[in-house]
């Protein structure tokens, strides 16, 4: 008992001696000893022991500054000494700056990046108070996924006036696109909104000009942002002028101008129009169609799921009642979850992110620092080690030992904050392209400083500590008499350990550059797939009415073009079919409801594409049944799966309220949504495009050369066939591009992430084996004048290296497959994981650490033994 | 000469108060008793050691006692120059407070 209680005094005892305070020691462990001793009788051990080390541990911080106050004049002599190493090991020195200044200033970099995804949608004043309405297919979905994020437009106004626990709501459609015109001045906007006047009172976003009252109310009202605002009429109110907008007659009046919605929010509109303007030519009363972006504020002390519960109960004794659709429900989803937790939801405004990539950058951003510290603290102590003779001189001119562990953590401190200075010169030097790389607007004004600070300065305390451990602990210790007559030669503890220190950095770098194979081997695959249509030389334009009223005249024109093979209109491209509608196919049960996605289009759409029919026939002109009646459907292999029909031609389907139509041909399944999807069923449908009542693209099918010539030409006779001039077009390959965003951003970010950890587990290797080789350095003397090659030194001092890096292969390749396997089980379409991926990661790994170890071990393979001997 | 800080008016006026028991466990005892909060050793010996070099506190060591593990006590006594410090913090707060008192800050705060 008493020798227990004595080894937590003496513990403590160690603490105090440490950190080098010896005034009051025996006072101090005097008194808590007595106090301790009064709390164990009272109180009982284990009560009295928490105690105590509560005391010693809140006195710890008292203790430290009082320390530090009395040694100020000999923390001038460790920073010459320190910046005299620094200079004596100039490369040594650089490498292990820059090493840990590199992944500080990733680390920050990242953990902005992280605080930008956590803050969106943050600055709402009601921000926790405000729900998104969510869509839910209660019957079995055939789209992908059951969610979505659009409701049907009377909701708000219905849940309003029904349910009092609701304070205020308001719905807004997705963005659309089309011309502005201010006078004669056009411009192309994609950001325009619909929305009701609650709009300001949800969400917070202050005016520049004008205010919140009544600025949506009126029909034919517009609020712009501050940016707009400047584009049209420069850096002056502009509330009262009138712009134009895409189709309609009536000028719109300016009512406000609004403060840029900040990056960090899931909406970002330009232009937001008063949703009064379409009151007549919109249903607004429909519960058949959802399609409006709706949030409800709840009161303070409203709960989130009661309010659903209540939600759900209306709907189905109110809506549903009456409705012809019934396999439906409503969600509620707070706002803030919109940017990081709504990925299996369909139909965002802006895309969305994952809460996942935030792990993994977290996970990423703590590897880098981790693995930087690593090199660091290696590093050091290899240096330090070198200094023996210093510290033995110190001691014997008196140095206590707290005076040496002093020195040397305040040389590791002082190194540590040159490289956080450094970083933080170089993450704001890279926060720009750092910013476009993520596709976020990183700007300052969000950015936690006191967080960022005080993380950062966490972090330097710990580093400065583990890597000034080791020399201050190990070489203060040591006896002075037997090292400066050389008896003692400096043996390092804890090669073991620093090897595994090694292993583990490989393991991390190998995993990712086998990641970063797979990743960019499926990106490959995704851009050279074969989708099933033509994807190259196709340029879209977007379509206005003039066009479409003269389609066919106006393509039989740009037909003549010689640089135009061929052209089609469709309702969507074949890239993204996100249109759906419920079905009637023959052979359907009473009660089934089915959805399915379509698309409208011209003849020649199958040939202009290039797909293949493989039973019955393309939509032709020389059959005249194609546009009669219900008209004539293909439909794609799923779609006759899954209609159950193994002779489809001929058969009937109807969709909306149109007369039933005829089958007459079966294409070949293509990719008609994202590679992540399984393939779907789709139907196409003929329309020709001077019929059509819904928007067309136009895809033109160009031959490889002169094609800004072929696109001018185009642009010429454009204008004669449409009043407006305005021309929006894109390449479809850009387009297709877009939709797998976040794959092609995801293989720049391993490309670097792999890069950059490639660079430090080098720089630690470097290190590690320049610190062997100077170990070793008298035993490779003697190898080699006993006769020994260099050849065969050389191959034994890799060796020691190299089955390291074969141990980090043996873990990380396992790792990473499983990883990446189930990575790749997102998409639909992907590819295997193939033998010559590991081998390529083993083989990358194996010779980047050789050539880096051989820096070093040709100079000593090669080295004089006579100059590693002669003081012997 | 600068004032007293109210943690250095604190500890002066537990060494007057405890008169010859003033070391270390009673100090801190007593001052986390009036103020009801927890003094760390480090900061109890830090003000105490600051108040020695100012000269207002003399510092002796006694006898190692067993129930202390052998170790010895720093006692604390109070100078001249600590009680004249005190006078002047008292005038100070004195002057400082004048008229006010404890009915008229209840009413206020009523």
């Amino acid at each position: 008992m008493n020798k227990k209680k004595k080894s937590y005094v003496l513990r403590a005892e160690l603490i105090l001696k440490y950190l080098g305070y010896s005034k009051n020691k025996y006072a101090i462990l005097g008194d808590l000893e007595e106090e301790f001793n009064d709390r164990l009788s009272s109180q009982g051990k284990f009560s009295a022991k928490i105690w105590y080390w509560k005391l010693v541990l809140i006195s710890l911080p008292a203790f430290f500054c009082d320390s530090i106050y009395g040694s100020i004049v000999m923390f001038k002599n460790y920073l010459k000494i320190s910046i005299r190493n620094i200079k004596r090991q100039k490369v040594y020195s650089l490498i292990n700056i820059s090493g840990l200044a590199i992944g500080f200033a990733c680390f920050i970099l990242i953990f902005l990046f992280i605080q930008y995804e956590l803050s969106f949608d943050s600055y709402h004043k009601k921000a926790d108070r405000i729900k998104k309405i969510i869509y839910k297919f209660t019957d079995a979905s055939k789209m992908g996924s059951d969610l979505k994020m659009t409701v049907h437009p009377p909701c708000i106004p219905a849940l309003l006036d029904a349910i009092p626990e609701i304070e205020t709501g308001t719905r807004f459609t997705r963005y659309y696109n089309g011309p502005v015109e201010i006078g004669d001045k056009t411009f192309h906007e994609d950001k325009w909104i619909w929305a009701d006047e609650r709009i300001f009172d949800v969400f917070t976003i202050p005016f520049v000009y004008g205010s919140k009252e009544n600025a949506l109310t009126e029909p034919y009202s517009v609020v712009i942002n501050h940016v707009t605002a400047i584009k049209y009429f420069g850096d002056v109110d502009p509330v009262g002028e009138k712009l134009k907008y895409s189709s309609f007659s009536r000028e719109f009046r300016i009512t406000g101008v609004i403060k840029d919605i900040p990056g960090n929010s899931h909406f970002k509109p330009d232009l937001i129009g008063s949703l009064e303007t379409q009151r007549n030519r919109w249903p607004m009363e429909s519960w058949d169609a959802h399609w409006f972006h709706s949030y409800i504020v709840l009161y303070e002390e409203t709960d989130q799921d009661e309010l659903e519960e209540k939600i759900r109960t209306f709907i189905d004794d109110h809506i549903l009642r009456d409705a012809s659709n019934k396999s439906w429900t409503y969600l509620l989803k707070p706002m803030e979850d919109i940017h990081l937790r709504s990925s299996n939801v369909l139909s965002t405004v802006e895309p969305v992110s994952d809460i996942k990539f935030v792990y993994i950058s977290s996970v990423i951003a703590l590897f880098i620092i981790i693995i930087a510290c690593i090199n660091f603290v290696n590093l050091s102590t290899s240096l330090s080690v070198k200094r023996s003779k210093e510290v033995m001189v110190r001691k014997v001119t008196g140095a206590q030992r707290y005076q040496l562990f002093r020195q040397f953590l305040s040389e590791s401190a002082i190194l540590t904050i040159i490289s956080l200075v450094l970083a933080i010169f170089l993450s704001g030097f890279l926060l720009e392209s750092f910013a476009k790389f993520v596709e976020r607007d990183l700007s300052q004004e969000f950015i936690d400083t006191k967080v960022t600070i005080f993380v950062l300065i966490i972090t330097a305390i710990l580093i400065s500590i583990a890597s000034g451990y080791y020399p201050a602990f190990y070489l203060s210790g040591l006896d002075p008499n037997a090292v400066i007559k050389g008896k003692h030669s400096i043996k390092v503890k804890g090669v073991n350990f620093r090897n595994l220190l090694v292993v583990f950095q490989f393991t991390i770098s190998v995993f990712l550059i086998f990641c970063t194979l797979i990743i960019s081997g499926q990106v490959d695959f995704i851009k050279n797939a074969d989708v099933g249509y033509n994807r190259e030389n196709v340029v879209v334009f977007d379509t206005n009415s003039d066009i479409l009223r003269n389609s066919s005249p106006f393509r039989n024109e740009l037909l003549q073009i010689p640089g135009v093979s061929n052209i089609t209109f469709s309702l969507t491209l074949p890239i993204l079919i996100n249109w759906d509608t419920d079905i009637d196919y023959e052979g359907r049960q009473e009660d089934e409801s089915f959805n399915i996605y379509f698309c409208e289009v011209d003849y020649d759409f199958i040939e202009a594409y290039n797909m293949e029919i493989i039973e019955g026939r393309d939509f032709s002109r020389n059959f005249s049944t194609d546009l009669a009646g219900g008209g004539a459907y293909i439909i794609n292999e799923t779609a006759a799966k899954s209609f159950g029909w193994s002779n489809p031609i001929g058969k009937k389907i109807g969709h909306g309220n149109s007369e039933k139509g005829t089958v007459v041909g079966v294409v070949k399944d293509f990719v008609s949504r994202s590679m992540h999807l399984p393939q779907e069923p789709v139907f196409l449908k003929l329309t020709l495009s001077g019929y059509a009542n819904r928007p067309r693209f136009m895809s033109v099918m160009l031959n490889s050369e002169n094609v800004s010539n072929t696109i001018e030409t185009i642009e010429k006779i454009w204008v004669k066939y449409s009043d407006s001039d305005f021309i929006n077009y894109y390449y479809l390959d850009d387009a297709y591009d877009r939709l797998h965003r976040s794959e092609i951003k995801m293989n720049k970010q391993s490309n670097f992430f792999a890069l950059l950890a490639i660079f430090i587990s080098c720089l630690g290797l470097f290190g590690l084996a320049s610190f062997t080789a100077e170990q070793s350095r008298k035993e490779m003397g003697i190898r080699k004048a006993l006769g020994a090659s260099a050849n065969a030194i050389f191959t034994l001092l890799s060796w020691k290296f190299f089955k390291w890096i074969i141990l980090a292969d043996l873990i990380a390749l396992p790792a990473g497959y499983f990883v990446m396997n189930r990575w790749l089980q997102d998409f639909a379409y992907r590819i295997d994981i193939e033998a010559i991926a590991f081998f390529s990661a083993f083989l990358i790994a194996v010779v980047i650490s050789l050539v880096t170890i051989s820096i070093q071990t040709l100079k000593a393979a090669f080295a004089n033994p006579v100059n590693s001997l002669r003081y012997e | 000469m600068k004032d007293l800080t109210l943690t250095e008016e604190m500890f002066l006026l537990a060494v007057w108060k405890l008169r010859d028991n003033a070391y270390g466990v009673t100090i801190r005892r007593h001052v986390s008793e009036v103020t009801d909060r927890t003094y760390p050793y480090g900061t109890l010996y830090s003000a105490l050691d600051k108040l020695v070099r100012r000269g207002f506190l003399t510092k002796t060591e006694s006898d190692p006692t067993p129930e202390r593990g052998g170790r010895s006590k720093n006692y604390y006594t109070i100078t001249a120059d600590g009680l004249s410090a005190l006078k002047n913090a008292l005038e100070l707060k004195k002057a400082m407070w004048g008229d006010m008192n404890d009915v008229i800050l209840d009413k206020g705060l009523k």
